[in-house]
């Protein structure tokens, strides 16, 4: 279940541990090797017990040097994590983002579970529009823009959904993209990309290269919908 | 140094260290202090290095039969094979604490290394959690059960006696993977619950560790579930009662958490598609914890009466009740402190969607573990409200009131001098009452949920999806019934026939689902049928190993159904005697007695004929160990087939005569439910997959 850390941030710490515990692994094993070979080519008696005490041995020197890590670390002058500056604060963007990658999931799944016939043509429609919008307003608000498209404001009045325009719209959300590589290797490895049957979208953090046709807005070059009208974007 | 002091003087310094290691994690968490959190993740690795010596000591003590230890002197023997030397560690209650404490280390350790990065924030907080609950265990091993205690009559001149050996019961195959896999699925729980902790300490309490942790609780599912099938499998082996569930407490104990991990497993989706339930989960993670706790608590300190219990002990008893109060007080505490920042984003919208399906599942499944927990601890309840009314008045009237106790029936056993109450127990025949309906609405569901689009569906699509389900179920319902009723003369009842249909229902909805999935990749790109298939499953491998394991459900179910047709006779039979059991006709051959290093052994040799001829000889045995000769245990054995096992054990044999008292059983369908067993394990395995072919 152990799984695999890739960012170089923790490797330091936990590759140290993990190279103890493979070190210790490997003399045990190589230890008892050793007994086996000798029983067999020498003649020399080995019982299951001795096999114990090797295997004991190796905890034994594996506890001694994590210990010894422990110590280590104490000793050492102190350091305070780096902040993070998004605790409470920034839980609202985390959010969004978490939200912005659930949206795009259930649309491709919407999609599959259309195909697969879960769903009438008019349901489908409905409930992809409600995303779309949902969609676009998220990615809006994670691009840090000060206002959404006023026709988007309109639209949402337009279909009842005035709940979802922000009271503070001009709200401006400043702070950076703290980890873009890991947000995107979350969302393809994480993210049960089941339904996948085109790419997802990029995260927010691409160059802006697409131009929507039909109201002219710039977006991401990989960008599935306007962020600024929700209409579908040509491929 | 001896091996009992030094084991002693391990399992010491592992207490010590857990304090240590959750004071540095907890003042890393409070200072932001780098190197205690390092120091601390080291004190974790540390813990998990002693714990594995410990265990290392206690098996090297078997193998080398250091029969100075208390512990390896009950449960060791000179002439047990290795592999029982080995696993005789976990056999017996002090050992499996230490075996516990082992596991809980290994994964704390692995977990924490697994996720020093991707949730660096959560880390110190959950190392903290792991550690108060790693003390909590060696502070049992320590100073109430110490697997390392001596020997007390031994002193220098005087070798200890010789062991008396493992349990015979245990001394079984799947007795040897059963525990440790039951432990394994109960133990990974921990790792859940100490991040789902950290998550509300942060504040972090978005959706992103609930996706690590889905791994673990799949992990501990997958194990769980292994732990009670072989456990069932053992029973029906081994005890010789013709089935292989009884709703005995120890059972009952793994079951629990399974249950509330097997609703998580569903909700935490609707989370992640929807961003609902996100209290429920954290809810649904702490019960399942809890109920790790609760089942260890009902095995370990003898409050049930059980088959396997563990022996009474109130010491531990009271140990674990306070232990069980806390984790609920600071879990709910945290929950309640973090309720505004875990409000959903959205609302069902639907009674007809998915989402609603997983919650009506989700109720069930946990209606179902609180209803299995309550009954266990029932009678136990109730034996304290007794000890407390005797002694109080003021609590007697509150028994009287609320009907726990019949007045008059107190009042007229006090007179006659009798105990004024009697134990009361939950049988089998209360739980076979109540949980197959739960069992069948969950099955039911089954097939439902996967049909019904996300937020809606609409009448016509519903049609169109359930119209060939729907009629599959209802074909298999009323065939079932008319070849059960044709062929083995049995009228089924309404609970086999529903579940026969509903199998059938279920089942086509999953092959329908993999049909229509096929077919619409087919039409994205030009695909072979196999290649389909398999792309299909390795892109969504959640979505169709959860269909994977739903099939193996459905067989499952199948093989229960076969119940309702299940023939047992308790007869006595003499050497050329036949008795008629269904389609088969069972003829008493003779009985034989033999010998091996550790038991006599009486076995009577039956023949099995279908239409007059023979077609199994069986061999059921009473077996008498050396060790415990007034307990004889029951070897049964059985004929397997496609459509039901013949299976015999005996109760009684007269060796001059041959006479025997025979218990005949015919099981339908049973093998369906290891076949359904192992489909539902392999399905596990393809929803935890790697990660490495997730991003391949």
């Amino acid at each position: 279940m152990a799984e695999t850390t890739a960012t170089p941030s923790a490797a330091s710490m936990s590759g140290a541990k993990g190279a103890t515990a493979r070190w210790v692994a490997m003399a045990v094993l190589g230890l008892l090797g050793f007994l086996a070979f000798l029983s067999f080519a020498a003649g020399a008696r080995l019982d299951a017990a001795t096999a114990g005490l090797v295997v004991g041995a190796g905890a034994l020197v594996f506890s001694l040097a994590t210990l010894f890590k422990m110590v280590q670390a104490l000793a050492r002058p102190g350091r305070t994590l780096a902040p993070r500056a998004r605790q409470l604060a920034g839980a609202d963007r985390a959010q969004l983002r978490e939200e912005k990658r659930r949206l795009l999931r259930a649309l491709n799944e919407l999609k599959f579970d259309y195909e697969m016939g879960k769903l009438s043509e008019a349901d489908f429609t409905e409930v992809k529009q409600t995303y779309e919008l949902r969609a676009v307003e998220v990615m809006r608000q994670l691009d840090g823009a000060a206002q959404a498209h006023p026709e988007v404001y309109a639209l949402l009045e337009d279909r009842g959904l005035g709940a979802l325009v922000p009271e503070d719209a001009a709200k401006e959300e400043s702070e950076g993209d703290d980890e873009p590589a890991a947000e995107v290797e979350e969302t393809s490895a994480q993210a049960d990309a089941e339904t996948k049957v085109e790419p997802e979208p990029e995260p927010e953090s691409e160059q802006a290269t697409a131009t929507c046709e039909a109201c002219g807005g710039s977006n991401d070059a990989d960008a599935k919908f306007c962020k600024h009208c929700g209409k579908e974007l040509s491929a | 140094m001896t091996i009992s002091t030094l084991g002693t003087v391990t399992i010491l310094l592992l207490f010590l260290l857990t304090l240590a290691t959750a004071t540095m994690a907890a003042l890393a968490a409070h200072r932001r202090s780098e190197r205690l959190l390092e120091g601390a993740t080291a004190g974790m690795h540390a813990i998990f290095g002693l714990a594995a010596l410990a265990s290392a000591l206690l098996v090297y003590a078997f193998l080398a039969g250091d029969y100075s230890i208390q512990y390896v002197q009950h449960n060791g023997h000179p002439a047990m094979p290795i592999f029982y030397k080995v696993t005789a560690f976990w056999g017996s209650l002090d050992g499996s604490l230490l075996f516990w404490v082992f596991l809980l280390s290994l994964f704390s350790s692995l977990a924490i290394r697994a996720n020093a990065s991707r949730h660096r924030e959560l880390v110190p907080h959950a190392v903290m959690v792991l550690a108060i609950i790693l003390g909590f265990f060696s502070a049992l091993l320590v100073f109430l059960k110490n697997p390392f205690n001596p020997f007390l009559i031994t002193d220098v001149d005087m070798p200890a006696p010789q062991g008396k050996g493992m349990n015979p019961l245990l001394q079984n195959v799947y007795m040897i993977v059963h525990p440790p896999s039951l432990y394994l699925g109960m133990v990974a729980l921990a790792v859940p619950y100490a991040f789902g902790m950290a998550a509300m300490m942060t504040g972090n309490v978005d959706a992103k560790w609930q996706r690590s942790m889905r791994r673990w609780v799949l992990f501990a599912w997958l194990f769980l579930s292994i732990g009670l099938v072989l456990g069932g499998l053992w029973a029906y082996e081994e005890l010789g009662w013709g089935g292989y569930w009884a709703w005995d407490p120890v059972e009952n104990a793994g079951l629990f958490p399974w249950l509330t991990c097997t609703a998580f497993l569903h909700s935490v989706m609707v989370q992640e598609r929807r961003g609902m339930l996100k209290v429920w989960n954290l809810l649904l993670i702490i019960f399942s914890f809890w109920l790790t706790i609760f089942g260890t608590f009902l095995t370990r300190s003898g409050v049930v009466q059980s088959v396997h219990a563990f022996g009474e002990d109130p010491q531990l008893a009271w140990t674990f009740g306070i232990f069980m109060l806390v984790i609920l007080v600071v879990s709910f505490g945290l929950l309640f402190w973090r309720l505004p920042l875990l409000r959903s984003r959205n609302e069902l919208e639907s009674v007809l969607s998915r989402e609603f399906a997983f919650l009506l599942n989700n109720w069930l499944f946990l209606i179902s573990a609180f209803f299995v927990a309550g009954a266990t601890i029932f009678p136990t309840l109730r034996d304290w409200a007794g000890i407390l009314s005797v002694d109080h008045e003021w609590f007697r009237d509150i028994a009287f009131a609320i009907g726990m106790f019949d007045e008059q029936d107190w009042m007229s056993n006090l007179a006659a001098g009798r105990p004024p109450y009697d134990r009361v127990t939950v049988g089998e025949g209360f739980y076979n009452k109540y949980m197959p309906p739960i069992g069948l609405a969950l099955l039911f569901l089954t097939g439902f949920g996967p049909l019904i689009a996300w937020r809606k569906s609409s009448t016509d699509s519903l049609v169109k999806q359930f119209l060939a389900p729907l009629a599959a179920g209802g074909i298999v319902g009323v065939g079932a019934f008319f070849y059960i009723n044709g062929a083995h003369g049995v009228r089924l009842g309404a609970a086999a026939t529903t579940c026969f249909a509903l199998c059938g229902f279920t089942f086509w909805t999953i092959v329908q689902e993999f049909y229509r999935g096929v077919a619409v990749r087919r039409r994205n790109r030009s695909q072979s049928v196999l290649d389909a298939l398999i792309g299909l499953v390795s892109k969504a491998r959640r979505r169709y190993g959860g269909y994977i394991v739903h099939l193996g459900v459905v067989l499952m179910f199948f093989g229960w159904a076969g119940n309702g047709y299940k023939i047992v006779r308790k007869i006595s039979m003499s050497p050329g005697e036949t008795a008629e059991l269904g389609l088969y006709e069972v003829r008493h051959a003779g009985a034989l007695a033999t010998e091996d290093w550790q038991k006599d052994m009486l076995s009577v040799q039956f023949e099995v004929l279908q239409d007059g001829e023979v077609v199994d000889t069986l061999l059921p045995a009473k077996w008498w160990y050396y060790q415990s000769p007034q307990m004889p245990t029951s070897e049964a054995s059985r004929h397997m087939t496609v459509g039901g096992d013949v299976y015999i054990s005996i109760d009684d044999v007269d060796m001059t005569t041959g006479w025997t008292r025979v218990n005949l059983y015919y099981n339908p369908l049973v093998n369906w439910v290891w076949l359904g067993f192992g489909i539902m394990i392999m399905g596990g395995i393809v929803c935890i997959g790697t990660r490495k072919t997730e991003n391949g």
